[in-house]
């Protein structure tokens, strides 16, 4: 869904208008085949019976359709549209050959073909049978841009150059064109044909994070490492997320026969991540209604209703999980997260703990509990805890940062210090808040001057990112400091 | 006049016949013939729990002084004790790690008999992988078992027996420790310690993972949360010291599988790379000042060519195309392909998996334990896979274990790789959950053989019959001032007819498993050699006009110095 987001309004890849200008290679690799001249292997024997019982049923019926009509091309390919759904790509690859052999016409199983051979390793075989599916529709782009792919995959680099520079013709938007040209001059050891081919993908679809990564890598073999850097930066922040999805309705059919639980429950992944609470509790509904014993829709739903404001569904989805699998970690942990932000502390220290038995190096739940103790005065657990967190995730800042306070409360400014500096990296909203701690403690220690900047770096920042309150606090401690005649 | 030499030297290269043939691979099962009958017990009771998917590994090690190889299994355990077993041990099972003994050099014949007990080895922890070095500088190979739960640290006596020191030396560690790799990091001369560690599982955290289709199987890693590697430093007084904080590698929780040190920036300092299952693979580049900076996205270690985290299972580093540098291979997941990261030097390296023809036989297959090794003896290191799944294979649906696959033997040919498992004999047809693999001339002929560890399944012991003209050298280093078995110590070997060779000494890599730490090279048509030996302790020294097809021990200082 955030790929789409990220499209919108930028451009459509679907059925590019212009077909005159056609791809050679492509229409080469297509001669060079001969679609349905072969054998067709027979129809796959299913072994279904562990499968969940509503994609065993559809499976079934489609499997008795092609049984029963077995030189049907339409029967044997929904066949293998359904197994490819499932992930069942060999069977699905046997349905689709079978499909091609009955109907070498058909533009469906030349690409759904291409797809599962590509899927499963046979990339000579998809290359031939994908060059057939733009032979048959040559304005189809995510064909085009697979077998760009495929062949570069087969060192065949010239004609993934040749179909890249294609679509290219067709229409200069096409990122994902850009980027596999700029990987054919990758192989080739073309590093400055490359660079410039991937920033003009970064520069079609600036979230493309593939290619920011490619133009990074490409940059620091250049010995251009500030650029190199740079995209870097942009890599992680969209990762392969923000990539240009070109619309495929062709594969979405595909995808949309698997309507599972399981289906659903990643769908609500997807949704969570990209930040729509609502779409995902519908999601992770849907996949706790058709599998009720779906453990981990309902675990997510835990933190999803505590998020969207509605704690009685938060509680009675952990109640659910509690009935289904009263070991899992994570939904004990968000349990207790949701319990803390209702103030129910007690409550809280116990899901925390529960989290702590199932999951011992659980580093979050580590670090609230010590929260907890900490709350109650257990200053000795607290920082037991806090140790055991940054133990099991030494780069865990709050963990560094709780402990460092707790020191300093204990007085103990040197060892205060010593956790407060592991918070500093990397340099973020919560930079300031640190910073803060870090210089009270050296005040603390007597370094006067170490706490004046840590103090003013804390400050400033906090005035960056508009955490004034922070900031003014900051600045009335730095006062005191002064007048106090700290040197 | 040069000119000539040079067209002289291109056409003897051109008549060469390893230049237009190599011989064909040839390699034979020989672990029940030869005694080595360990067979893995994963403890499976249906609940799909992870690390009875994960297990195990294999070492190779002369644990007894005698000059010929030993074998050290890894065992899995009941996770559930008391529950019905799908997998119930063969008859005649003994539980715990098992410990051969190599008859070879009293007998003059390859036979291994168990001798886990006389050892004291017996150990009934759920293990996963092994390590092996000279820790106390004593002599004598000591054994660090990985475990899911505590590990342990067997100090080798010197008698035939082994002493558990975990406690005193500090090194139990916790959680779900993997690989790991010994290592003089702080090059004190004391031999360190980084352990990998995987996820936080546990048998009562265990959560349903299924199959896109709905059927229970293994989660994917992601199901879990990583965990951050160790680092021990070695006191020096049978005591280590845990420097996970102090040198910044533990500052990425992330599924650690594999670990391999080398120098990969050519600093003259070990440096660490780790494999990740399903996340950026880490890169640990030694500042020489204690302390250790993660480098691996920019010097493009960390994912493959487009970007992507693979799940990253097993290692293998080397000089594979004589450039003088370390390359990581590392086996992934089916359909993921393995990847190949070329060293172009001081650790910039690019995903080249492709362009040498390792992706195409690598994506059918989950890979796991792997090397370079020579196994024709001509000069350029091939690679062996152990495969296996870890998830249902399609094609094996119905099957009581779904999981096998085969095993791979890839050629080096120069510019590419070419898969000649299919002529490399039986082994190779034998379809198999393939875990760790340990590497070593085990029947000291000069061509290294293998050791597969198979999850829920009998070892193999993988004689190398190969007929090759190819000349060989198999070195053993000994420190003096530097740690005793000169671990990463970098060795070159120049010959004629061929570029130069180049190794480091090591026992890590692979998967889980500890190999031999002779360095074995094939040399091709070389009848002598000069070595040029960069010892972990700073000295660089040569031996020159050394004869082939023998084990040489090279001990520091006593070699000519270089500059």
């Amino acid at each position: 869904m955030a790929r789409h987001e990220v499209a919108a309004g930028i451009l459509s890849y679907n059925r590019v208008l212009n077909r005159a200008c056609f791809v050679v290679a492509a229409a080469f690799l297509a001669a060079c085949s001969k679609p349905g001249s072969e054998n067709p292997p027979p129809i796959p024997k299913l072994q279904i019976e562990r499968f969940k019982p509503q994609i065993r049923a559809r499976l079934k019926e489609a499997y008795r359709a092609a049984l029963a009509r077995p030189n049907d091309a339409g029967a044997n390919g929904e066949l293998g549209m359904l197994l490819h759904a499932f992930e069942q790509l060999e069977s699905a690859e046997a349905c689709y050959r079978r499909a091609r052999a009955f109907d070498a016409g058909r533009f469906d199983w030349a690409y759904y073909l291409g797809l599962v051979q590509s899927l499963n390793g046979e990339n000579a075989e998809a290359a031939k049978n994908l060059a057939d599916a733009i032979r048959l529709d040559p304005g189809y782009v995510p064909a085009k841009i697979k077998l760009a792919e495929v062949l570069l995959i087969l060192g065949r680099l010239e004609e993934s150059r040749q179909i890249s520079e294609a679509l290219l013709k067709d229409d200069p938007r096409i990122a994902p064109a850009y980027y596999w040209l700029g990987r054919a001059a990758s192989a080739r050891g073309d590093l400055r044909e490359a660079e410039q081919w991937y920033a003009q993908a970064c520069q079609q679809w600036p979230s493309y994070g593939t290619a920011h990564y490619a133009l990074a890598l490409a940059y620091q073999k250049t010995g251009q490492s500030t650029k190199a850097q740079r995209h870097m930066s942009v890599y992680q922040k969209y990762q392969a997320n923000g990539d240009p999805e070109p619309e495929d309705p062709k594969l979405e059919a595909v995808r949309a026969l698997d309507n599972s639980a399981i289906a659903h429950l990643m769908k609500a992944a997807d949704l969570e991540n990209a930040g729509q609470m609502r779409q995902a509790i519908a999601e992770d509904e849907e996949a706790a209604r058709q599998d009720p014993k779906l453990v981990q829709a309902r675990a997510n739903l835990i933190s999803l209703y505590a998020r969207a404001g509605e704690p009685e569904k938060a509680e009675q989805a952990y109640r659910a999980v509690l009935a289904i699998n009263p070991n899992l970690p994570q939904s004990h942990y968000d349990y207790g997260v949701f319990l803390v932000s209702r103030s129910r502390f007690a409550e809280a220290e116990a899901a925390f703990d529960k989290a702590i038995e199932c999951s011992p190096h659980y580093a979050e739940a580590h670090s609230n509990l010590g929260a907890m103790l900490e709350r109650r005065g257990r200053l000795d657990e607290a920082a037991r805890e806090y140790r055991a967190a940054i133990e099991d995730k030494p780069n865990f800042r709050q963990a560094h940062y709780q402990l460092g306070r707790l020191l300093l409360m204990e007085r103990k400014p040197a060892q205060a210090i010593e956790e407060l500096r592991q918070t500093l990296e990397p340099s973020d909203e919560a930079t300031p808040q640190f910073l803060y701690a870090l210089g009270v403690a050296c005040a603390e220690a007597n370094d006067f001057a170490s706490a004046r900047d840590y103090l003013r770096r804390g400050a400033s920042q906090a005035q960056a990112l508009g955490q004034d309150e922070l900031a003014s606090r900051i600045q009335g401690v730095l006062a005191r400091l002064e007048q106090s005649g700290g040197k | 006049m040069r000119a000539a030499a040079i067209a002289l030297a291109c056409l003897l290269a051109a008549c060469s016949p390893r230049a237009s043939q190599s011989p064909n691979p040839r390699f034979r099962d020989a672990a029940a013939e030869t005694g080595l009958d360990f067979h893995h017990f994963t403890g499976a009771t249906g609940k799909f729990y992870l690390p009875e998917i994960m297990g195990s590994g294999v070492a190779l090690l002369d644990y007894d002084g005698d000059g010929d190889l030993d074998v050290f299994f890894v065992q899995g355990a009941p996770l559930e004790p008391g529950a019905p077993l799908v997998f119930p041990p063969p008859a005649g099972f003994k539980p715990g790690n098992r410990l051969y003994r190599n008859l070879l050099k009293e007998t003059g014949k390859l036979r291994f008999v168990d001798v886990t007990e006389q050892a004291g080895l017996a150990s009934t922890g759920y293990g996963m992988g092994v390590a092996v070095a000279d820790y106390n500088n004593d002599g004598y190979p000591d054994l660090y078992v990985t475990n899911f739960g505590s590990n342990v640290l067997y100090r080798n006596n010197g008698n035939g027996g082994f002493t558990d020191v975990t406690s005193d030396a500090g090194l139990a560690g916790g959680g779900w420790s993997t690989s790991a790799s010994w290592l003089d990091y702080d090059q004190d001369g004391l031999l360190d310690l980084y352990v990998a560690r995987y996820l936080d599982f546990t048998v009562r955290g265990n959560k349903d993972c299924f199959t896109p289709a709905g059927e229970p199987d293994y989660c994917s890693p992601k199901a879990y949360k990583g965990l951050a590697g160790r680092l021990y430093r070695n006191l020096g007084n049978g005591k280590f010291e845990d420097v996970t904080r102090k040198t910044g590698v533990g500052a990425v929780a992330a599924p650690g599988l594999g670990v391999r040190s080398a120098d990969f920036n050519g600093d003259g300092r070990p440096d660490i790379y780790v494999a990740n299952d399903g996340e950026a693979n880490l890169l640990w580049l030694n500042n020489g000042d204690g302390t250790f900076r993660e480098a691996a996205l920019l010097a493009g270690a960390a994912y493959s060519a487009d970007g992507v985290a693979r799940a990253g299972m097993g290692l293998a580093v080397g000089d594979f195309d004589a450039s003088g540098n370390q390359s990581i291979f590392v086996t992934n997941l089916t359909r993921e392909g393995a990847t190949l990261y070329r060293n172009s030097g001081n650790a910039q390296f690019s995903d080249s998996t492709m362009q040498v023809g390792l992706y195409l036989p690598t994506v059918p297959f989950t890979g796991f334990g792997t090397e370079w090794f020579d196994y024709d003896n001509d000069g350029r290191p091939d690679l062996f896979i152990a495969n296996g799944a870890v998830t249902m294979v399609e094609a094996l649906r119905g099957e009581r274990y779904p999981y096998h696959q085969r095993n791979l033997l890839l050629h080096n040919e120069g510019a590419r790789f070419r898969d000649v498992s299919a002529e490399a004999g039986s082994p190779f047809g034998l379809s198999e959950v393939g875990r760790g693999a340990a590497f070593g001339d085990i029947d000291n002929n000069g061509t290294v053989d293998i050791v597969v560890a198979n999850n829920n399944g009998p070892a193999r012991l993988l004689l190398n019959e190969t007929k090759s003209p190819g000349h060989w050298l198999e070195l053993r280093l000994r420190g003096v001032k530097s740690n005793r078995d000169a671990i990463g110590a970098r060795v070159v070997v120049r010959r004629s007819g061929g570029p130069p060779l180049a190794a480091q000494v090591h026992t890590d890599g692979s998967y889980l498993s500890s190999s031999d730490p002779r360095i074995h090279l094939g040399v091709g048509d070389a009848a002598a050699v000069s070595i040029v030996v960069e010892w972990p302790s700073g000295l660089k020294e040569e031996w020159t006009n050394v004869r082939v097809d023998s084990e040489i021990i090279l001990v520091e200082g006593s070699g000519r110095r270089v500059p």
